[in-house]
């Protein structure tokens, strides 16, 4: 009898607990969505609303002036017969496939350097980070059309250095696009200080045991260094991807806005702000939004699919 | 201490005021006294009037000293001004349209007024017309082309016309004259030929204008003795045409006397005085607006600035055009302060000595006497000229259509893939029209 009262009471005790719990979860969740509310309202109110919205003016003839019409999917079956559009779409494909792979080459290679001991290495590395602070900035944009013009300065330096009648690179169609991948190539600072922390990251042992069994420099680098790197290679490779398919001011300034010369630097924002803000087709360029949309999810699915088979995540014991 | 509820309605209170206001001023008429007897010059309130225009570094100094003297003299008032090169502007004036927030006052573009009119966006000046502006001595041509179906929506701040600009020193260290203006398009080119024997090595004789639309309706005007639009808003000029015009252009380029490609797309990319070509020492002649006679010659402190009449037949080819208008937005709050500050700016004599010609030659036949005895001299020769081309033109009384804008740089684009990517002329006319359809019809 006596135990079966305390076994009671124990149970009893033991619900009563559990419920203060439970309603202790219950009062952090809510405060959590309290602080998350400003963030929450910012997401429907100015980024998912709009973004439905313009799903919607996709379907729509929309000039901004007058009421939408809707015309179903008529801005996206005149994308495909659009030449320019198809160019734009060229364009930006030659950007990414040349900008991000450099980019990340080059960001990895200055992270080894600056991962040699170097004094002063807080200083190398803010000087180096300094233009992917500026770089997507109109001021930058317009000292690359200084220094890449005909007589720019450039080609002043050419000059002197006795190369007489260099090109003028930003109104050559065989140059202009290649001024803007070396723009974006410049800012490799935000990958460089991820790789750099990467590197720090890799334990000495795993070199020593390595030197220990004779692997010289190279073999070094690419048995352990680069896998042990792979997963912030994958991160900075998705994330510089997407930067890359949404390049927009550097086209728009250093082309004086129309992509010029000839097209040569028309970049899908590019024309898509053309035409939704220069010719008011605002359903034509909300169509050709989402299209970017699309293509950037699936690229980035496709990359992170792809990612099994060349990601290594190194088991860590603790 | 208020309650609660008096504290709101006292909010409430507040916040109708300035709106009955401004209903109050909508169904206006009865309550505002007549024109005649209306004290003119700008609202009472003082405020902030927004104005925006595109140009150059000469044009936004001379403007702001402008803005300065209407300050001085209504000191409620003052500006917030925003300036860039044309293409941008464009992009975002009609962004602004879109948002329903055009500055108060907007330099304007006859190729634009059109589309702008079309779609409501511009206040009708008629009722400030004998006040405020006070048009009385404006030139009849200038005026009307600021008017749409009766009502004045663009106010000239001067005349213009497609003409030759030309660097006279240059022209005259090689040992030549100056073109005549009556040069046919072939004998343009014989007289490029014998001038770029002499000229310095990197200076061409002639830019190369072919991207340019504004030569381009010239062109048109000369060979049909048409408009390059219908009144209806389609384009009259024919692939036919275009191919004549890419076709001239590639034979002058094949003799040797016009800018590469390279400059030309340089100069269409940044289209202000400060990267022109003539400018830049690059080429001694450009066909051009006639108001870019004085913004050059700012720029070139040793050389001097001429002009002459358009190759091909000035006189059924050009027009007298209104280089450039003010408008007013339909949707400001100060109509009357933006009325007064377009009519100081085109009367005050203070005003219009500093403004000079820069922005063509003043349509008021007073601002022009003002002018008279304090020109600079490439002033008094774009005066003299613009005098003279008056009757050796042809008025043009059609709007441009909506997507004239988008016509404008589908003839940049394809004129210069002709040089830049080898297309033929024939593809690259092929293309621009059916580019320059697109956008009439779009």
């Amino acid at each position: 009898m006596r135990v079966e009262q305390a076994s009671a009471l124990v149970r009893a005790l033991e619900r009563r607990r559990r419920r203060t719990r439970a309603s202790e979860a219950t009062r952090e969740s809510v405060a959590a969505y309290i602080f998350l509310l400003p963030w929450l309202l910012g997401l429907f109110g100015l980024t998912l609303g709009p973004m439905v919205a313009s799903l919607a003016l996709s379907f729509t003839h929309f000039d901004l002036l007058s009421p939408p019409r809707w015309i179903g999917l008529r801005n996206y079956s005149l994308l495909l017969s659009d030449d320019r559009y198809l160019h734009s779409m060229r364009v930006t494909l030659t950007y990414v496939f040349l900008e991000v792979p450099l980019k990340l080459a080059f960001a990895l290679l200055l992270a080894i350097v600056l991962n040699q001991g170097l004094r002063a290495l807080g200083l190398y590395r803010a000087l180096f980070y300094v233009p992917s602070l500026l770089g997507g900035s109109v001021a930058i944009a317009i000292l690359w059309r200084r220094i890449f013009s005909g007589d720019g300065t450039l080609n002043v330096i050419l000059n002197t250095a006795g190369w007489h009648h260099p090109p003028a690179w930003l109104q050559d169609l065989s140059f202009a696009l290649y001024t803007l991948v070396a723009l974006g190539v410049w800012q490799f600072g935000s990958p460089m200080v991820i790789f750099l922390a990467g590197l720090r990251q890799i334990p000495r042992e795993l070199y020593e045991a390595a030197r220990v069994d004779g692997a010289r420099r190279l073999s070094q680098f690419f048995r352990l260094t680069l896998p042990l790197l792979t997963p912030l290679i994958l991160f900075n490779f998705v994330l510089q991807m997407i930067y890359a398919f949404q390049t927009f001011t550097p086209a728009f300034i250093v082309s004086g806005g129309n992509g010029s010369p000839v097209d040569s630097t028309l970049f899908y924002t590019l024309y898509l702000y053309n035409e939704a803000f220069g010719n008011l087709h605002m359903g034509y360029g909300a169509a050709m939004a989402w299209i970017l949309l699309v293509a950037i999810a699936t690229a980035t699915g496709a990359i992170f699919a792809s990612s099994r088979f060349w990601v290594f995540y190194m088991e860590t014991s603790t | 201490m208020l309650t609660r509820r008096e504290f709101t309605a006292a909010g409430l209170g507040l916040m109708a005021t300035p709106t009955l206001l401004a209903l109050l001023e909508a169904c206006g008429g009865t309550s505002q006294a007549p024109a005649a007897t209306r004290q003119t010059g700008p609202e009472a309130s003082g405020g902030k009037l927004q104005i925006a225009w595109w140009g150059g570094s000469d044009r936004a100094k001379r403007t702001q000293q402008a803005m300065d003297l209407f300050t001085q003299k209504y000191p409620k008032w003052s500006f917030d001004s925003s300036f860039t090169g044309f293409n941008a502007y464009w992009d975002k004036i009609n962004t602004q349209a879109a948002g329903g927030a055009l500055p108060d006052i907007i330099q304007m573009d006859m190729r634009y007024l059109g589309q702008f009119t079309q779609r409501n966006q511009l206040l009708d000046l008629s009722r400030y017309a004998d006040g405020e502006l006070n048009l009385a001595d404006f030139e009849k041509g200038q005026r009307e082309q600021g008017t749409v179906n009766g009502k004045l929506y663009a106010v000239s701040l001067g005349g213009n016309t497609q003409s030759v600009v030309y660097n006279a020193s240059a022209i005259s260290q090689a040992g030549m004259q100056p073109p005549t203006g009556k040069e046919s398009w072939d004998e343009l080119a014989t007289y490029c030929r014998q001038l770029q024997a002499k000229l310095p090595a990197g200076m061409a004789a002639l830019d190369d204008c072919s991207w340019d639309i504004s030569p381009f309706e010239v062109f048109v005007r000369q060979r049909n003795k048409k408009e390059l639009y219908s009144s209806d808003g389609r384009a009259l000029f024919t692939r036919d045409d275009t191919v004549a015009w890419l076709n001239m252009w590639a034979d002058f380029r094949s003799a040797g006397f016009i800018v590469p490609g390279p400059a030309a797309a340089a100069e269409n990319q940044q289209d202000t005085p400060d990267n022109a070509n003539v400018v830049l020492g690059k080429t001694a002649m450009r066909l051009q607006w006639s108001n870019f006679v004085g913004q050059y010659q700012v720029l070139m402190k040793n050389a001097t600035i001429g002009l002459a009449a358009h190759p091909g037949g000035a006189a059924t080819g050009t027009y007298i055009k209104v280089s450039q208008a003010f408008s007013l937005s339909a949707k400001t709050q100060f109509p009357q302060a933006g009325a007064a500050f377009v009519g100081f700016f085109l009367h005050d004599p203070a005003a219009v000595a500093i403004l000079g010609l820069e922005r063509g030659v003043p349509a008021s036949a007073k601002a022009r006497a003002t002018l008279g005895p304090s020109m600079a001299p490439a002033d008094k020769v774009q005066l003299d000229f613009i005098n003279a081309q008056v009757k050796n033109s042809r008025p043009k009384t059609v709007l441009d259509p909506t997507g004239a804008g988008e016509v404008q740089k589908a003839m940049a684009r394809n004129a210069l893939s002709v040089p830049l990517s080898k297309v033929s002329t024939s593809a690259a006319a092929d293309k621009f029209i059916s580019e320059a359809t697109k956008a009439l019809t779009a």
